[in-house]
Protein backbone atom coordinates (compact mmCIF):
# COMPACT_ATOMS: atom_id res chain seq x y z
CA UNK A 1 0.00 0.00 0.00
CA UNK A 2 3.07 2.15 0.43
CA UNK A 3 3.06 2.27 -3.25
CA UNK A 4 0.12 3.37 -3.92
CA UNK A 5 0.49 6.36 -1.63
CA UNK A 6 3.72 7.41 -3.75
CA UNK A 7 1.56 6.75 -6.36
CA UNK A 8 -1.34 9.11 -5.66
CA UNK A 9 0.79 11.77 -3.98
CA UNK A 10 2.33 11.91 -7.04
CA UNK A 11 -0.48 12.83 -9.22
CA UNK A 12 -1.89 15.51 -6.69
CA UNK A 13 1.40 16.99 -6.41
CA UNK A 14 1.23 17.31 -10.02
CA UNK A 15 -1.86 19.22 -10.23
CA UNK A 16 -1.21 21.60 -7.48
CA UNK A 17 2.04 22.16 -9.41
CA UNK A 18 0.14 23.04 -12.19
CA UNK A 19 -2.73 24.76 -10.63
CA UNK A 20 -1.03 27.19 -8.18
CA UNK A 21 -1.48 30.86 -9.10
CA UNK A 22 1.78 31.99 -7.22
CA UNK A 23 4.70 30.73 -9.17
CA UNK A 24 6.82 30.36 -6.00
CA UNK A 25 4.33 28.17 -4.21
CA UNK A 26 4.30 25.71 -7.81
CA UNK A 27 7.87 25.96 -7.77
CA UNK A 28 7.34 24.03 -4.21
CA UNK A 29 4.78 21.69 -5.45
CA UNK A 30 7.31 20.56 -8.41
CA UNK A 31 10.26 20.37 -5.45
CA UNK A 32 7.77 17.90 -3.67
CA UNK A 33 6.91 16.11 -6.99
CA UNK A 34 10.65 15.38 -7.65
CA UNK A 35 10.54 14.12 -3.61
CA UNK A 36 7.89 12.01 -4.08
CA UNK A 37 9.25 10.31 -7.13
CA UNK A 38 12.78 9.98 -5.72
CA UNK A 39 11.05 8.17 -3.01
CA UNK A 40 9.20 6.11 -5.45
CA UNK A 41 12.94 5.44 -7.27
CA UNK A 42 14.27 4.46 -3.48
CA UNK A 43 11.30 2.18 -3.36
CA UNK A 44 11.52 0.79 -7.00
CA UNK A 45 15.74 0.16 -5.73
CA UNK A 46 17.22 2.71 -7.70
CA UNK A 47 19.29 4.72 -5.23
CA UNK A 48 21.98 6.51 -7.43
CA UNK A 49 19.01 7.96 -9.67
CA UNK A 50 17.26 8.92 -6.43
CA UNK A 51 19.96 10.70 -5.01
CA UNK A 52 19.83 12.75 -8.30
CA UNK A 53 16.52 13.27 -8.53
CA UNK A 54 16.18 14.54 -5.58
CA UNK A 55 19.50 16.90 -5.41
CA UNK A 56 19.02 18.32 -8.72
CA UNK A 57 15.23 18.03 -9.69
CA UNK A 58 13.93 19.07 -6.11
CA UNK A 59 16.96 21.35 -5.03
CA UNK A 60 18.70 23.20 -8.34
CA UNK A 61 15.42 23.30 -10.76
CA UNK A 62 13.57 24.51 -7.97
CA UNK A 63 15.68 27.05 -6.55
CA UNK A 64 15.69 28.56 -10.54
CA UNK A 65 11.99 28.34 -10.19
CA UNK A 66 11.47 30.18 -7.61
CA UNK A 67 14.39 32.63 -8.40
CA UNK A 68 12.93 33.54 -11.83
CA UNK A 69 9.66 33.90 -10.04
CA UNK A 70 10.53 36.11 -7.77
CA UNK A 71 12.56 38.13 -10.24
CA UNK A 72 10.09 38.32 -12.65
CA UNK A 73 7.88 40.04 -9.73
CA UNK A 74 4.27 40.78 -10.83
CA UNK A 75 5.58 39.85 -14.08
CA UNK A 76 4.54 36.26 -13.85
CA UNK A 77 1.16 37.53 -12.94
CA UNK A 78 0.41 37.94 -16.41
CA UNK A 79 -2.34 37.07 -18.90
CA UNK A 80 -5.89 37.37 -18.31
CA UNK A 81 -6.45 34.26 -19.67
CA UNK A 82 -4.24 32.09 -18.29
CA UNK A 83 -6.06 30.24 -15.41
CA UNK A 84 -9.31 30.21 -17.67
CA UNK A 85 -8.93 26.60 -18.35
CA UNK A 86 -6.79 24.88 -15.40
CA UNK A 87 -9.47 25.54 -13.26
CA UNK A 88 -10.78 22.14 -15.38
CA UNK A 89 -7.56 20.05 -14.81
CA UNK A 90 -8.78 17.87 -11.95
CA UNK A 91 -12.37 17.34 -13.82
CA UNK A 92 -10.54 16.97 -16.70
CA UNK A 93 -8.03 14.77 -15.49
CA UNK A 94 -10.55 12.15 -13.88
CA UNK A 95 -12.47 12.19 -16.91
CA UNK A 96 -9.41 10.85 -18.90
CA UNK A 97 -8.16 8.58 -16.15
CA UNK A 98 -11.51 7.04 -16.16
CA UNK A 99 -11.29 6.82 -19.88
CA UNK A 100 -8.08 5.23 -19.65
CA UNK A 101 -8.94 3.08 -17.56
CA UNK A 102 -12.18 1.65 -19.17
CA UNK A 103 -9.79 1.31 -22.64
CA UNK A 104 -6.87 -0.25 -21.54
CA UNK A 105 -7.35 -2.31 -18.35
CA UNK A 106 -8.49 -4.89 -20.47
CA UNK A 107 -5.35 -5.76 -21.68
CA UNK A 108 -3.26 -5.18 -18.26
CA UNK A 109 -2.92 -8.65 -18.62
CA UNK A 110 -0.38 -8.44 -21.15
CA UNK A 111 1.64 -5.98 -19.53
CA UNK A 112 4.16 -8.66 -17.90
CA UNK A 113 7.60 -8.66 -17.41
CA UNK A 114 9.64 -9.81 -20.12
CA UNK A 115 12.79 -12.15 -19.02
CA UNK A 116 16.09 -10.21 -19.83
CA UNK A 117 18.98 -12.83 -19.38
CA UNK A 118 22.14 -10.74 -18.18
CA UNK A 119 25.30 -12.80 -18.98
CA UNK A 120 27.14 -10.31 -16.53
CA UNK A 121 25.57 -7.82 -14.23
CA UNK A 122 26.93 -4.46 -14.60
CA UNK A 123 26.81 -1.29 -12.18
CA UNK A 124 25.55 1.69 -13.35
CA UNK A 125 29.00 3.31 -13.99
CA UNK A 126 29.77 0.80 -16.01
CA UNK A 127 26.55 1.50 -17.96
CA UNK A 128 26.54 5.14 -18.18
CA UNK A 129 30.63 5.21 -18.97
CA UNK A 130 30.76 2.15 -21.66
CA UNK A 131 27.64 1.08 -22.82
CA UNK A 132 26.24 4.17 -22.71
CA UNK A 133 29.07 6.35 -23.67
CA UNK A 134 27.05 7.79 -26.51
CA UNK A 135 24.71 9.21 -24.66
CA UNK A 136 27.27 10.73 -22.40
CA UNK A 137 28.59 12.65 -25.28
CA UNK A 138 25.32 14.15 -26.00
CA UNK A 139 24.80 15.26 -22.72
CA UNK A 140 28.22 16.90 -22.66
CA UNK A 141 27.22 18.48 -26.23
CA UNK A 142 24.01 19.75 -24.60
CA UNK A 143 25.50 21.40 -21.50
CA UNK A 144 27.95 23.01 -24.25
CA UNK A 145 25.05 24.24 -25.93
CA UNK A 146 23.17 25.41 -23.37
CA UNK A 147 25.84 27.14 -21.65
CA UNK A 148 26.23 29.47 -25.18
CA UNK A 149 22.89 29.66 -25.39
CA UNK A 150 22.79 31.43 -21.61
CA UNK A 151 25.66 33.21 -22.70
CA UNK A 152 24.28 34.56 -25.89
CA UNK A 153 20.96 35.87 -23.97
CA UNK A 154 22.79 37.46 -21.49
CA UNK A 155 25.54 38.45 -22.99
CA UNK A 156 27.01 42.20 -23.40
CA UNK A 157 26.26 44.01 -26.43
CA UNK A 158 29.42 46.12 -27.60
CA UNK A 159 28.02 49.51 -29.05
CA UNK A 160 29.53 50.23 -32.19
CA UNK B 1 -13.25 -9.13 2.14
CA UNK B 2 -10.07 -11.32 2.42
CA UNK B 3 -10.34 -11.89 -1.25
CA UNK B 4 -10.56 -8.22 -1.77
CA UNK B 5 -7.93 -7.42 0.52
CA UNK B 6 -5.58 -10.30 -1.46
CA UNK B 7 -6.39 -8.40 -4.55
CA UNK B 8 -4.94 -4.87 -3.01
CA UNK B 9 -2.43 -6.50 -1.77
CA UNK B 10 -1.93 -8.05 -4.85
CA UNK B 11 -2.21 -5.34 -7.18
CA UNK B 12 -0.81 -2.05 -5.11
CA UNK B 13 3.04 -3.36 -5.54
CA UNK B 14 5.53 -2.14 -7.21
CA UNK B 15 5.39 -5.31 -9.16
CA UNK B 16 1.84 -4.27 -11.30
CA UNK B 17 3.77 -2.27 -14.50
CA UNK B 18 -0.30 -1.19 -15.49
CA UNK B 19 -0.71 0.99 -12.08
CA UNK B 20 2.95 2.54 -12.89
CA UNK B 21 2.55 3.09 -16.45
CA UNK B 22 -1.13 4.68 -15.91
CA UNK B 23 -0.18 6.87 -13.15
CA UNK B 24 3.12 8.03 -15.82
CA UNK B 25 0.35 8.60 -18.47
CA UNK B 26 -1.53 10.61 -15.89
CA UNK B 27 1.25 12.49 -14.34
CA UNK B 28 2.30 13.27 -18.52
CA UNK B 29 -1.16 14.43 -19.56
CA UNK B 30 -1.51 17.11 -16.33
CA UNK B 31 1.88 17.94 -17.92
CA UNK B 32 0.63 18.55 -21.49
CA UNK B 33 -2.95 20.05 -20.25
CA UNK B 34 -0.82 22.68 -18.28
CA UNK B 35 1.38 23.56 -21.50
CA UNK B 36 -1.98 24.08 -23.81
CA UNK B 37 -4.31 25.41 -21.37
CA UNK B 38 -1.55 28.27 -20.76
CA UNK B 39 0.32 31.20 -22.83
CA UNK B 40 2.34 31.94 -19.90
CA UNK B 41 6.04 30.45 -20.68
CA UNK B 42 7.06 29.87 -17.13
CA UNK B 43 4.07 27.65 -16.96
CA UNK B 44 4.46 26.08 -20.21
CA UNK B 45 8.27 25.04 -18.27
CA UNK B 46 6.38 24.11 -15.53
CA UNK B 47 4.39 21.62 -17.84
CA UNK B 48 7.16 19.94 -19.55
CA UNK B 49 8.62 19.11 -15.84
CA UNK B 50 5.57 17.18 -14.79
CA UNK B 51 6.03 15.46 -18.40
CA UNK B 52 9.34 14.83 -18.07
CA UNK B 53 8.46 13.04 -13.85
CA UNK B 54 6.34 11.10 -15.87
CA UNK B 55 8.48 9.43 -18.64
CA UNK B 56 11.03 9.41 -15.85
CA UNK B 57 8.46 7.29 -13.83
CA UNK B 58 7.93 5.06 -16.77
CA UNK B 59 11.48 4.41 -17.09
CA UNK B 60 11.82 3.31 -13.43
CA UNK B 61 9.02 1.29 -13.71
CA UNK B 62 9.93 -0.47 -16.89
CA UNK B 63 13.70 -1.14 -15.65
CA UNK B 64 12.37 -2.89 -12.65
CA UNK B 65 9.76 -4.78 -13.90
CA UNK B 66 12.08 -6.08 -16.47
CA UNK B 67 14.44 -6.63 -13.62
CA UNK B 68 17.03 -4.37 -15.02
CA UNK B 69 17.13 -1.21 -12.89
CA UNK B 70 20.73 -0.20 -13.25
CA UNK B 71 20.30 0.28 -16.99
CA UNK B 72 16.76 2.46 -15.80
CA UNK B 73 18.99 4.48 -13.38
CA UNK B 74 21.67 4.76 -15.77
CA UNK B 75 19.11 6.37 -18.77
CA UNK B 76 17.66 8.42 -15.87
CA UNK B 77 20.36 9.90 -14.91
CA UNK B 78 21.23 11.23 -18.10
CA UNK B 79 17.77 12.45 -18.69
CA UNK B 80 17.87 15.18 -15.19
CA UNK B 81 21.31 16.58 -16.77
CA UNK B 82 19.65 16.87 -20.06
CA UNK B 83 16.34 18.06 -18.30
CA UNK B 84 18.58 20.91 -16.39
CA UNK B 85 20.05 22.29 -19.71
CA UNK B 86 16.24 22.51 -20.70
CA UNK B 87 15.27 24.69 -17.64
CA UNK B 88 18.60 26.61 -17.75
CA UNK B 89 18.05 27.95 -20.96
CA UNK B 90 14.03 28.12 -20.93
CA UNK B 91 14.31 30.66 -17.74
CA UNK B 92 17.05 32.32 -19.51
CA UNK B 93 14.74 32.38 -22.84
CA UNK B 94 11.94 33.91 -20.07
CA UNK B 95 14.08 36.22 -18.30
CA UNK B 96 15.38 38.23 -21.88
CA UNK B 97 12.34 37.90 -23.24
CA UNK B 98 10.38 39.32 -20.45
CA UNK B 99 12.72 42.67 -20.12
CA UNK B 100 12.35 43.07 -23.74
CA UNK B 101 8.71 42.41 -24.25
CA UNK B 102 7.72 43.02 -20.71
CA UNK B 103 5.40 40.19 -20.71
CA UNK B 104 5.07 36.11 -20.09
CA UNK B 105 2.78 35.83 -23.69
CA UNK B 106 4.49 32.31 -25.66
CA UNK B 107 3.00 34.13 -28.96
CA UNK B 108 5.43 37.12 -28.29
CA UNK B 109 8.11 34.48 -29.18
CA UNK B 110 6.94 34.76 -32.61
CA UNK B 111 8.62 38.19 -33.52
CA UNK B 112 12.35 37.36 -32.01
CA UNK B 113 15.00 37.93 -34.30
CA UNK B 114 18.37 36.71 -34.25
Amino acid sequence: MTHLAILISMVITSVLAAQSRNFIYAAMWLALLSATVAVAMFNMGAPWAAVFELSVCAGLITVLFAGTASMLGKGTKYAQNERRFMKYLPLGLFAFGVCLWYITYPYAALLKPSQITQTTPMMVGDIIWQLRYKDLIGQICMFVAGVLMVKAFFGRVKDE
Amino acid sequence: MNEILNFGAQFFTPDNLYLDWFTAVLLFFTGVYCMASSRNMLRTLLGIEISSKGCMFALLSAGYTIGNIDFAQAVIMIMIGIEVVIVAVGLGLIIRSYAQKGNLDILDLKNLRG
